[in-house]
């Protein structure tokens, strides 16, 4: 396609820094924080864009994963097997899109959220504790996904984005990774 | 109750929306469009403080609007004169009008006025503090006013003039207070990150300043009782309940519910841990709710600290809140050593603890800070992978680019919650 995105992200990098950042009237300490805000957004953005269908695969085995977490076996989880049968299908498809994987993610931590809001006081603190344990690999790639914009200097010692993608069997074999 | 009210709310959402304004978005995610079903089942759900609860309904209101576009100078000076001629008598002169930066979730304009009041001459350097239509975090000008009134004489802060609780003068309801002195962040020093995170004010300011951010921090917690009683817009705390963290639990754990563009398990565990370890008070204090580095001015010359701003989020509850924010792993950096950690980038915590405790005579009890690193945490994933995504999304700031990449905060201390609720449950 042309333009292409990669185009259009470096020459609106390049006007912003080159001839609207000095433009601006250096007491006008907002539009400048600003405009160094736009710059830096549009770096991320710029080199996140190629990793979007990678990213959409991790995040959607992580969830299964953290999904698993919570398989009892109990009737009551019925609305979250559902969601899980239905986020394995889509996992395991090769031809699956991004929006497919991300409705498929998003319904599964529904349905988790919903659960752990609603199962009884006697089952709140194994069922946390084995959730909690689960959810750890996606909160480190999303400190990971972020690490640039220096908020959290230990994010910076995890292993880079792109290992973090490609480890998942998901995005090695094109295989579901949930049992 | 609980599991229908949950249900209703959540029984239509599927892939989340990009444009606010589409109807059929709406449809999918009630968020976008909140009707009076969705809003009075939270209500129910999640009973907080009245004015919170006024606050945060009048927010789900309001939403679904149009892209907000930051009014101009011109019309927040002209709403700035219609509050003005409702409170003074006199004639007034409105000079020197700009924006002020700094602050990640109010509109804050600097104006000069020169004014008559009963026979005496005024003429101040004031800033107006005002709500835009969506913010970061959502709070009470109200609230904030009598927080500052009743801090006043106790620390230094800003001298309140007038509020507009409802935007009936102003664009948005704000509060007009005089506009204190000095610096947030050494001029001569590398600029740490926006909002004043991680400031470094150097090895020789930091004992200065040190002293007297524990020195503050005691007064503010010891406020008597009497001038407590006063602020009418706090719902008001008892020693031996703990009905107050409960509902300061009850009110993020609504706002996510509100704002949140995905559901996050991380979430609903640390809300019921919090409400089901919610122990009950020792000592009423007044707590600030964001005590740390940034939040106050100092001069660079005399560095003494001229004034504490941003009361917004301040409560009436356990003064462990404030200890456990400050010291904070984001709030604070390591000394030149590379080994030992700075609270506030000011004092090393163990050391701010033991003075803190001489000082106010309060104890300071590790499992309580534990409960409220829990509750910090909490409330700040609540801000930052729920509000600041959700307002920005939507357009509905002055700053979206400053929220959303504030909201990259958010991973980071969702860890450490994640961390921490793994140690205690």
């Amino acid at each position: 396609m042309i333009p292409d995105l990669e185009l259009q992200l470096s020459v609106t990098i390049k006007a912003l820094r080159d001839v609207v950042l000095p433009a601006i009237d250096p007491a006008d300490g907002v539009a400048i924080e600003q405009a160094h805000l736009a710059l830096a957004t549009l770096g991320m953005v710029r080199a996140h864009l190629p990793l979007r269908q990678n990213l959409a695969q991790t995040e959607l085995s992580n969830a299964l994963a953290m999904a698993d977490s919570l398989d009892t076996g109990a009737t009551a989880e019925t609305a979250l097997a559902t969601a899980r049968s239905k986020a394995k299908a889509v996992a395991g498809n090769p031809a699956s899109c991004q929006d497919e994987m991300e409705a498929a993610r998003l319904s599964l931590l529904e349905e988790m959220e919903r659960l752990i809001a609603d199962v009884p006081a006697h089952r709140f603190a194994a069922l946390g504790r084995s959730c909690l344990a689960a959810m750890q690999p996606q909160l480190d790639l999303q400190r990971r996904w972020v690490a640039d914009a220096g908020f959290d200097p230990d994010a910076t010692g995890l292993p880079a984005i792109e290992k973090m993608l490609s480890q998942s069997p998901a995005n090695a074999k094109g295989t579901p990774v949930s049992r | 109750m609980h599991k229908t009210d949950h249900l209703s709310a959540n029984s239509q959402l599927r892939t989340l929306p990009l444009d606010g304004e589409d109807k059929t978005a709406a449809m999918v995610d009630p968020r976008n469009a909140p009707d009076q079903h969705f809003i009075d089942a939270l209500r129910r759900r999640f009973p907080c403080e009245a004015e919170i609860d006024r606050v945060l309904t009048a927010k789900l209101k309001q939403r679904g609007r149009p892209d907000y576009r930051r009014e101009s100078l011109d019309e927040v000076v002209a709403g700035i004169e219609r509050l003005l001629r409702h409170h003074l008598d006199d004639e007034f002169t409105i000079t020197n009008a700009g924006w002020l930066g700094g602050g990640a979730s109010k509109m804050q304009v600097a104006f000069h006025l020169d004014w008559q009041d009963q026979g005496a001459t005024h003429s101040r350097d004031l800033v107006l503090r005002m709500e835009p239509p969506a913010s970061i975090v959502e709070t009470s000008r109200t609230r904030e006013f009598e927080a500052l009134k009743a801090a006043a004489g106790i620390v230094p802060v800003p001298e309140c003039y007038w509020v507009d609780t409802e935007g009936a003068f102003l664009p948005h309801p704000g509060l007009i207070y005089a506009r204190a002195p000095g610096v947030t962040r050494p001029s001569k020093r590398p600029l740490g990150q926006v909002s004043g995170i991680g400031t470094n004010f150097g090895p020789e300011l930091r004992p200065v300043l040190g002293r007297q951010f524990v020195r503050h921090l005691t007064a503010i917690h010891t406020v008597a009782p009497e001038r407590l009683a006063q602020m009418k817009a706090f719902d008001g705390a008892t020693v031996g309940s703990n009905a107050s963290i409960i509902r300061q639990v009850n009110w993020w754990r609504r706002v996510w519910e509100e704002d949140r563009l995905e559901a996050q398990p991380l979430v609903e565990i640390a809300a019921r841990w919090l409400r089901e370890n919610a122990r009950a008070l020792d000592h009423v204090s007044l707590v600030h709710g964001d005590y740390r580095a940034g939040n106050f001015l100092y001069d660079e010359e005399s560095e003494q600290i001229t004034a504490w701003l941003d009361w917004e989020l301040a409560v009436l509850g356990d003064r462990h809140q404030d200890l456990a924010w400050l010291t904070g792993a984001h709030f604070g950096h390591y000394a030149e050593d590379g080994a030992t950690f700075l609270a506030s980038g000011l004092l090393p915590v163990s050391e701010l603890l033991e003075r803190y405790e001489q000082a106010s005579g309060l104890a300071v009890d590790p499992a309580r800070l534990r409960y409220f690193r829990v509750y910090n945490d909490f409330a700040s994933t609540v801000h930052m992978l729920g509000t600041a995504c959700r307002v920005a999304r939507q357009g509905g700031t002055h700053q979206d680019v400053l929220v959303a990449w504030l909201a990259m905060i958010g991973p980071g201390i969702a860890a450490g919650l994640r961390a921490t609720l793994e140690e205690v449950l």
